[in-house]
C-alpha cells in the first residue's frame, strides 16, 4: 500500500524554479497494477521516483505500508528500496563487465545476503523470466529483450512486494515489449504490485488502473475493466 | 555490502580500467621503491657499520697522543699503509723484496738520509702516564706500541704485505672472531689473523688456517731483517678496515723492543671503568687528559660521523621517495575521480537499489586503498629484486675483501611500513573522489550522460 498525499515536487529556486508535481495525492493498493501516463515533463516520472523513495517531497507525504519515508532516514529509506522495492529502467543499468548472475545478485549483494542464499536465489530468479541457460554470458552478449528480462530478474531477486518500471518498454521494439508486459504482468498475477510509467496507450490500456498526469497533476484516475 | 564484497567489487573495478590502473600503480611502485630502497641502503649500511665497524672500535677506550705539532703519530701509521685506489679495498698484496742495502729498509733510509732537518716527535712523559692514572674514571693506561711489521708468510709460503697490527692492550675488549681466538695480551707466541688473507691463502673456511704457522717479518735497526715464527690461534671476523694482524700486548712490546721502538713513548690506550661510559664520563677524562697537555681521541665518534653522514643522505633520498609519492597520491586522486565521472549511472543504480552513502564511500576508498597496496607491493618487490642483483655488484665494486656484505638490506618491518604507509596513503587520496562518489544523488546520477 503506497499513499501519496498532496505532494510537491519542486527543482531549484528562484527565477530557476521548477514545479514537477502539483499536491498530487494517490493510493495505490496492495496487488494492483497501474499505468501512469502522461507527456514528457508531466511529472510522471517524478511521481515515480517519490513513490519510490528515491527522491523526497517538497511538501507532503509519502507513506509505504503505513510508514512514511519521510522519516525513515537515509539507512532506513536504502533498506526500504533494496527489501521491498524491485525497479526496472528504460535504460536498463546493467553492467557490462559482469555476467548476468553477477548483475542480477548485486541487490543481494547490497543487502548483504550470504553466498549460498545469493547463488540460489538468483537461479530462481532467473529462471523466473526465462533466462537460466543465460546465467553465465556477460550482460552485453544479450539482447535488449533478455536484457530487459535480466533486469526484471534483478528487481525480483530480493522478492519484493512492489516493482517500480520506468519506461521499461522505451528500449525494446514492439514484439519484445509485449513481452516484458506479459512478464510483469505475470508478477503482478503472483501479488507483486506492479507501478509502470509509460506513454504508451496500448500497455496503459492492459494495466487495471490508468493515471493521468498533466502539468503536474493528475487529470484522470480511472479503472480499465 | 559486507567488507568482502566490497573489497572484490574494488579489485574487479580495478581491473576494468586496467591501462589506467596499470599507470597510476607504476608512478606508485616508483615511489615506494625510492622510499624502500632507502631504507634498504640506511639498513644495509648500518648493519655493516654495525658489524664491521663495531667490532673494531671499543667504546670505553680512548686514544692518547702528544699534542699536534709534527709528524707524531703519523710516522707510525702512514708509512706503512699501501697506496690504494679504494679504501676500503684490503686484499691483501704479496710482499716485494725493497732492493736497498742490507740490513735497512727502505724506510729506514728515508728516515737516517732525509737532508730536512731532523725534529724528535714529540713523546709522551712517564709523569703524564702516571697522572692519567690517577684520573677518576680510568681503569688502565696502557703504551700503545706500533711493531713495524713488513711482511707475514704462513707455512713458508708466498710473503704478504700487512695493513696494520691490532695490539691486545689488558681491557682489550674488541673485534669478534670467525675462528679461533684473540691471544691474550701475554700471549708471545700465536696471533690472530685478518680475514682477509683467507682468500690469499685459499682457504674458505676460517678454522682451516687455525693452527698453522706464521712467520713475521721483522726489520730492526741494527740486527737487520728479523723473523719471528708464531702460530694461528684465530681468525678476525670478517672485517671493514679491520686490522691484518692481531698480537698480544707482551709480544708486540718484544717486536718493538727490538725495533728500538721503545725509548719514547708516543701514545697510550686508556680503558674506562665503564663498559659503556656515558658521554659525560668521556667528556671528564677527555678534559683532564688534556690537562695534562695530551690529545685524547674517542673513537666511538669517528662510527658516529659515519653513521650521521648515512642518516643523513638517508633522509635526502626519502625526501625523493617522499616528493615521488605525493606525486603517485595526486594520480590516485585523478584515477579515481575519473573512475567516479565513467562510473556515475552505476553508483546511482546502485544507490537506488539500497546502498547507502557510506557503502559508496566505503567501495571507492577502498579501491583507493587498493591502489596503494598493490603500488606499495609492487614497489616493495621491485626493491628486493633490484637488491638481489644488485648486492653482489655493489659488494664486488665498493667493498671487495669484506665476504659478501649486503648493502641494500630489506627488512621485513620496513617493508611492511612501506606497503602499510602505501595503502595509508591510497585510502587519504580516495578520500576525496569517494566523498564525491557517495554525495550523488540517485536520480540525477542516473540521468548522468
Amino acid at each position: 500500500m503506497i499513499q501519496v498525499e498532496r505532494v510537491t515536487k519542486r527543482y531549484g529556486t528562484g527565477k530557476g524554479a521548477f514545479t514537477a508535481l502539483r499536491a498530487v495525492s494517490l493510493a495505490i493498493k496492495t496487488g494492483e497494477r497501474v499505468a501512469i501516463i502522461g507527456k514528457s515533463g508531466s511529472g510522471k516520472s517524478t511521481l515515480l521516483h517519490l513513490m519510490a523513495g528515491l527522491d523526497t517531497p517538497s511538501q507532503g507525504s509519502v507513506t509505504v505500508d503505513s510508514r512514511n519515508i519521510g522519516t525513515l532516514g537515509e539507512g532506513g529509506l536504502n533498506q526500504l528500496r533494496n527489501r521491498t522495492f524491485g525497479f526496472v529502467f528504460q535504460q536498463f543499468f546493467l553492467q557490462p563487465h559482469l555476467t548476468v548472475k553477477e548483475n542480477v545478485l548485486l541487490p543481494l549483494k547490497i543487502g548483504r545476503v550470504g553466498r549460498r542464499g545469493r547463488e540460489a536465489r538468483t537461479l530462481e530468479a532467473l529462471a523466473r523470466v526465462g533466462l537460466s541457460d543465460k546465467a553465465n554470458n556477460r550482460a552485453t552478449d544479450l539482447s535488449g529483450g533478455e536484457k530487459q528480462r535480466a533486469c526484471i530478474a534483478r528487481a525480483l531477486v530480493n522478492e519484493p512486494s512492489m516493482i517500480f518500471c520506468d519506461e521499461p518498454t522505451g528500449n525494446l521494439d514492439t514484439e519484445n515489449g509485449a513481452k516484458i508486459i506479459q512478464l510483469l504482468f505475470d508478477l503482478n498475477q503472483q501479488g507483486i504490485t506492479v507501478i509502470i510509467v509509460t506513454h504508451d496507450r496500448d500497455i496503459a490500456q492492459q494495466c487495471g488502473r490508468i493515471v493521468e498526469l498533466k502539468d503536474g497533476r493528475i487529470v484522470s484516475d480511472r479503472r480499465v475493466a | 555490502m559486507t567488507w568482502l564484497d566490497t573489497l572484490l567489487m574494488a579489485s574487479s573495478n580495478l581491473w576494468r580500467s586496467r591501462v589506467r590502473t596499470a599507470l597510476t600503480l607504476v608512478a606508485l611502485a616508483v615511489g615506494a621503491l625510492t622510499v624502500m630502497l632507502t631504507l634498504a641502503l640506511g639498513a644495509g649500511a648500518q648493519a655493516f657499520i654495525g658489524g664491521q665497524l663495531g667490532g673494531l672500535v671499543q667504546v670505553n677506550v680512548l686514544d692518547v697522543y702528544p699534542s699536534w705539532s709534527e709528524s707524531s703519530s703519523g710516522s707510525e701509521a702512514s708509512t706503512d699503509d699501501p697506496p690504494s685506489t679504494n679504501p676500503f679495498d684490503t686484499t691483501p698484496r704479496e710482499y716485494k723484496e725493497p732492493r736497498t742495502r742490507v740490513g735497512i729498509t727502505a724506510e729506514e733510509e728515508g728516515d737516517s738520509i732525509s737532508g730536512e732537518p731532523f725534529s724528535q716527535p714529540p713523546a709522551i712523559t712517564k709523569r703524564q702516564m702516571a697522572a692519567i692514572e690517577q684520573i677518576s674514571g680510568v681503569s688502565g693506561v696502557s703504551i700503545q706500541y706500533s711493531p713495524q711489521i713488513t711482511y707475514l708468510q704462513i707455512d713458508r709460503g708466498t710473503k704478504y704485505e700487512i695493513q696494520y697490527v691490532d695490539v691486545v692492550f689488558p681491557g682489550y675488549q674488541k673485534a669478534a672472531t670467525a675462528a679461533g681466538e684473540l691471544p691474550a695480551p701475554t700471549d708471545t707466541d700465536c696471533a690472530t689473523l685478518g680475514y682477509q688473507y683467507l682468500s690469499a691463502l685459499g682457504l674458505t673456511e676460517p678454522t682451516e688456517a687455525l693452527g698453522r704457522e706464521l712467520t713475521l717479518g721483522i726489520s730492526t735497526q741494527v740486527g737487520g731483517n728479523r723473523t719471528r715464527t708464531l702460530s694461528i690461534c684465530g681468525v678476525t671476523a670478517t672485517s671493514f678496515l679491520g686490522p691484518s694482524l692481531i698480537l698480544g700486548y707482551d709480544l708486540a712490546e718484544q717486536i718493538s723492543r727490538l725495533q728500538d721502538r721503545t725509548s719514547q713513548i708516543n701514545a697510550l690506550v686508556v680503558v674506562l671503568d665503564e663498559r659503556q661510559p656515558d658521554p659525560a664520563t668521556v667528556e671528564f677524562v677527555q678534559a683532564a687528559i688534556r690537562d695534562q697537555k695530551l690529545e685524547a681521541f674517542y673513537s666511538q665518534e669517528s662510527i658516529e660521523l659515519v653513521t650521521g653522514m648515512i642518516t643523513t643522505a638517508q633522509s635526502v633520498l626519502l625526501g625523493f621517495g617522499a616528493i615521488a609519492l605525493i606525486a603517485a597520491t595526486i594520480g590516485i586522486v585523478n584515477t579515481l575521480l575519473m573512475a567516479v565521472y565513467e562510473r556515475t549511472r552505476e553508483i546511482g543504480l546502485m544507490k537506488a537499489l539500497g546502498l547507502g552513502r557510506g557503502g559508496i564511500f566505503r567501495l571507492f576508498l577502498t579501491e583507493a586503498a587498493a591502489i596503494g597496496f598493490w603500488g606499495g607491493l609492487g614497489g616493495v618487490l621491485l626493491a628486493t629484486g633490484l637488491a638481489t642483483i644488485a648486492n653482489p655488484l655493489l659488494a664486488s665494486w665498493l667493498l671487495p675483501g669484506y665476504g659478501d656484505p649486503e648493502l641494500l638490506v630489506v627488512r621485513f618491518g620496513s617493508a611492511l611500513a612501506v606497503v602499510v604507509g602505501a595503502a595509508a596513503l591510497g585510502s587519504l587520496a580516495g578520500t576525496l573522489p569517494a566523498l564525491k562518489a557517495s554525495k550523488l544523488h540517485p536520480i540525477e546520477a542516473l540521468r548522468y550522460e
